[in-house]
């Protein structure tokens, strides 16, 4: 239709009528879109926020699992010289009593400067460092028993742990010797006292 | 001079002006029927009340019919052309055809079958316009919108239902009131011919002479003018009252060549649910029906006459827009308000758990802060000692071993046991010369092997050097030999033994060796070693 021929009384108010619902409609969609990209935005930033803060405590609560599991183990692994400082009076002790108990006819010992240790297999130590003092224990005995007993003894009392690598048993005479302060065996071993320790050198501290 | 002028108009949508030379009548279509009717003349009297009734009356749509005397067609070819060039071809024809009117017409109706093959054009005009123009103006000062102008010969046409099942050669007769015998000839309805006689007023003379007496002069027009197919019978269709139907079927019989068709416009009304029973034998309100009910398009009016009715289709798409725009406007924004919401609802949610967590998160953190070591740490601590207390070695089983079999031979004593406990179960013991021949792997010692590194499952071994010898050695070395074979035997045979190897013997027998001796030999040359490696498992 050519303008020439358009009447605008006739189509004004339409025209009109359009031009302020398109406005409005316009106005009403980018307004509710806005509010809804805000909400959107803030929706996007409080999830993020409650994910993580979920996650960590999530994270915390897995700590939580692992400290109720491990933490009482661990603690009586620091009290027995395990972990943190070894107990090498205790150890001393342990010998002269357990030596007194099963009535050994003669008990030298050596316990060499702590060291690094390697044991020879796989394991898993984090942040740790193993170390090892080195005992070395010189046993007269009336018969190869002694040992057995000797060691269940320091089982049970010594604070620490140990693992004997080596031994050797000689026969000190070809006849038995049936007196209790006799020796008819004497064995020569090498115990290796485990210590575990923060590889930085710091000191493991209960509070 | 008004007929049937009400005080009050009836409501319509739309209305049909039906425009004779010297009149005009107003149909209104009202419920999908048509309504009332106005009739106005074409005096200055007439076009004052046409003025009043369009100012009492809302501006409804208007279809002009028009059966005027001065309409005119004419057939000629024009070449097989398209779009601009057939359009100003046309018009320089319409130029020179019908001067001085801008209510024309053209319609392309087919090709010719042979020559150049051009385009059959028909041709139409008002070559009178002051019979419509006087009552267009008084429209357009109204701002009627005006749809369009067409006339009953293109009405008849272009709607079907007008004359049902039209044939190939078709002659229609059809009675106006206000203007008289319309005579329109269509092949293969096509129109090709029409013309208007005017007749007496109603009810002076009767009518079916009249029809007759032209019926005769306009068959011998379409044979002179060669229109009518000679080859097809010619069907001949009458809209008249029944009356009238009557009286025209006593003087015309069908023969081979003439068929006659008598349509009554009262029947034809009740087939399509025309309230009003039609007692004249005119067709005004069957064509008017006709008109509203299919909303003729426009052929004659220029854009100028329509241009309001084009406005009102403008506000119409205005409307529709604006509905369409504020629906959306509403549904857009209200699931936007409604998503925002929702967002709202959780972003205050997620707020709240947040903070929840939050709390309960620096809470849990001091009393982890409070550990000597991370609790990850922990657990590597207590697993590595776990592992290392399955690795703890003691001789006692080495010493369980070597007892059972000392058991069965108490002949066989023991001087030294040199223990240790490894991963490796070829560890070397102490520096000595027996664990170089155990590192050597030198064969052909009795019950020595060498242990290949193949995996065993053990997690570690305990191995034991175990020096012995024979109590009461009488010199017997085959004796002698014999029973340490069978006490090596005895150890292998027992648990978790790994390997058993005699490392040396009382007399070296091997040819590799210098052998000497004495036949006097006494207890002391009947020293023997053992090389027991014992397996241990992982007994967790």
């Amino acid at each position: 239709m050519k303008r020439n021929n358009l009447d605008w009384s006739v189509i004004k108010v339409h025209t009109f009528t359009f031009i302020i619902i398109l406005l409005v409609s316009l106005g009403m969609i980018i307004g509710s879109w806005s509010f809804k990209e805000d909400m959107l935005s803030k929706y996007k930033r409080n999830k993020l926020i409650f994910t993580s803060v979920s996650q960590k405590y999530l994270a915390v609560d897995e700590d939580e699992q692992i400290i109720r599991k491990y933490y009482p183990e661990f603690i009586d692994l620091y009290k027995k010289g395990v972990v943190g400082r070894e107990h090498r009076l205790n150890w001393i002790e342990t010998l002269r009593e357990s030596s007194e108990r099963i009535k050994l006819p003669g008990l030298r010992y050596a316990i060499s400067p702590q060291q690094k240790y390697s044991p020879g297999f796989s394991v898993n130590l984090g942040k740790f460092l193993l170390y090892s003092s080195t005992m070395k224990l010189n046993i007269n005995m009336l018969h190869e028993g002694d040992l057995s007993h000797l060691i269940k003894d320091m089982n049970e009392h010594a604070e620490g742990m140990f693992t004997i690598t080596e031994c050797k048993f000689t026969r000190s005479s070809k006849t038995l010797i049936e007196r209790r302060d006799a020796t008819n065996i004497n064995a020569e071993c090498e115990l290796q006292w485990l210590n575990i320790r923060m590889s930085d050198g710091t000191e493991i501290k209960l509070s | 001079m008004i007929s049937s002028l009400k005080s009050k108009f009836s409501s319509s949508t739309r209305r049909a002006l039906l425009v004779s030379s010297d009149k005009l009548a107003v149909y209104h279509w009202v419920n999908n029927n048509l309504g009332s009717s106005y009739l106005f003349d074409g005096s200055p009297e007439g076009f004052e009340y046409f003025g009043h009734y369009l100012d009492e009356v809302p501006n409804d749509p208007v279809y002009v019919l028009l059966d005027t005397a001065g309409e005119e067609y004419r057939l000629d070819t024009i070449p097989h052309v398209f779009g601009a060039d057939r359009r100003a071809i046309i018009e320089r024809k319409q130029d020179r055809m019908f001067r001085g009117t801008p209510y024309l017409y053209a319609e392309v109706q087919g090709r010719e079958k042979a020559g150049r093959r051009d385009d059959n054009v028909m041709f139409s005009a008002v070559t009178n316009p002051d019979t419509i123009q006087p009552w267009l103006k008084i429209l357009e000062e109204h701002k009627v919108p005006v749809a369009g102008v067409v006339s009953v010969p293109l009405l008849l046409q272009n709607n079907a239902g007008v004359i049902p099942d039209m044939s190939g050669n078709a002659l229609v007769f059809s009675l106006q009131s206000m203007s008289g015998l319309r005579q329109s000839f269509f092949k293969d309805k096509l129109l090709k011919f029409s013309r208007l006689v005017k007749v007496p007023r109603y009810g002076t003379e009767p009518y079916a002479p009249i029809i007759t007496d032209e019926l005769v002069k306009v068959r011998r027009y379409l044979q002179s003018t060669h229109l009518l197919d000679q080859d097809r019978p010619l069907d001949i269709y009458f809209l008249g009252n029944k009356e009238l139907l009557d009286e025209l079927g006593k003087t015309h019989v069908n023969s081979a060549m003439v068929r006659y068709h008598m349509l009554d416009v009262e029947a034809l009304g009740k087939s399509y649910g025309f309230a009003d029973q039609i007692r004249t034998p005119f067709s005004d309100k069957h064509l008017v029906y006709q008109l509203l009910k299919n909303k003729s398009k426009n052929y004659y009016a220029p854009n100028k006459d329509i241009r309001y009715f084009q406005m009102r289709q403008i506000n119409k798409a205005l409307k529709v827009a604006s509905l369409l725009f504020m629906l959306t406007g509403f549904i857009w924004g209200g699931l936007n308000v409604l998503e925002g919401y929702t967002y709202r609802q959780q972003h205050i949610s997620d707020a709240k758990k947040a903070d929840f967590y939050n709390v309960r998160y620096e809470v849990a953190q001091e009393r982890i802060s409070a550990l000597p070591v991370d609790p990850a740490d922990l657990k590597v601590v207590v697993d590595t000692i776990g592992t290392l207390k399955t690795y703890k070695s003691e001789p006692d089983d080495m010493f369980r071993l070597i007892s059972k079999s000392m058991d069965i031979f108490p002949e066989i004593q023991i001087s030294k046991i040199h223990w240790a406990a490894n991963i490796n179960p070829n560890h070397k013991l102490g520096a000595g010369k027996l664990d170089s021949i155990i590192d050597e792997g030198i064969q052909g010692v009795l019950g020595f092997s060498n242990i290949s590194d193949e995996e065993t499952g053990y997690l570690y071994y305990q191995i034991a050097l175990v020096n012995c010898y024979l109590n009461k050695f009488d010199g017997d070395y085959r004796k002698a030999l014999n029973t340490i074979d069978q006490f090596a035997g005895s150890l292998r045979r027992q648990d978790s033994v790994h390997d058993v190897s005699v490392v040396s013997l009382p007399l070296d027998i091997s040819s590799e060796a210098t052998l000497q001796g004495s036949t006097k030999e006494d207890s002391s040359k009947s020293n023997f070693s053992v090389r027991v490696v014992l397996g241990i498992k992982d007994e967790a």
